[in-house]
């Protein structure tokens, strides 16, 4: 399937393959990943309203999870770049998709747990 | 690892972190009552609380599933061409093999 075009000098410059990408097994893939997202996210909040943070310390620590399920998913892909190629379009889609929902999620069970725990 | 383990890293995981939450109001109070000051958690606390978690995340990305390769032509590499050919509309089923296989 490799395809030729002219280069700059007249000659040929050979194309690497076109690979074709099934948009249903990226959707599902994305799907597996935000179903991971949704669940971790609601567990670090409740851990976060256990341990009583507050304020920035609680948003620093999302953060870290969310690097760490980033770690995680990266790993489950086996690690190297041109592995999570033949998953994922891109990498940062991994880590920046659906940020804001799980935010979201994280701070209802933060909340929730800190008042149950330390208010209550 | 085989399925089942997963699902009891997921529960042990949530089981520790229920377990924390527990210990943590039950010393919230223990401080109220006795009138100290709350500085913070005991460590045990903390420790528990966030190795549940890491052991309840490591459950649910391997319960989440497989992710599938996402080229189109993955798939389609086992498979033969009798793949492509075979067509149920065209099965028949009115053939020798009635006569041949059936039990009298």
């Amino acid at each position: 399937m490799s395809s030729r075009y002219p280069g700059k000098m007249g000659k040929e410059r050979r194309m690497p393959p076109i690979q074709y990408i099934n948009p249903m097994m990226v959707r599902f893939n994305m799907s597996t990943a935000e179903y991971a997202r949704t669940s971790v996210s609601a567990l670090s909040g409740v851990v976060a309203g256990i341990l009583g943070l507050t304020g920035l310390v609680g948003f620093a620590f999302y953060i870290f999870c969310a690097l760490a399920l980033f770690a995680g998913l990266v790993l489950k892909t086996g690690g190297k770049k041109s592995e999570s190629k033949r998953f994922f379009l891109s990498r940062r889609q991994l880590l920046l998709s659906g940020q804001f929902g799980a935010i979201f999620t994280y701070v209802l069970f933060w909340t929730f747990l800190y008042g149950m725990v330390h208010v209550y | 690892m085989s399925h089942p383990l997963k699902k009891v890293a997921i529960i042990v995981g949530l089981a520790c972190i229920v377990h924390a939450g527990f210990s943590a109001a039950q010393h919230r109070s223990f401080v109220r009552l006795t009138e100290q000051e709350f500085s913070s958690l005991p460590l045990d606390i903390v420790v528990q609380s966030i190795l549940g978690l890491f052991l309840a995340s490591y459950g649910i990305l391997m319960v989440s599933g497989d992710f599938k390769n996402i080229q189109v032509n993955a798939d389609m590499k086992e498979k033969s061409f009798e793949t492509v050919g075979n067509r149920f509309a065209f099965c028949t089923f009115e053939h020798r093999g009635k006569a041949l296989y059936s039990r009298q």
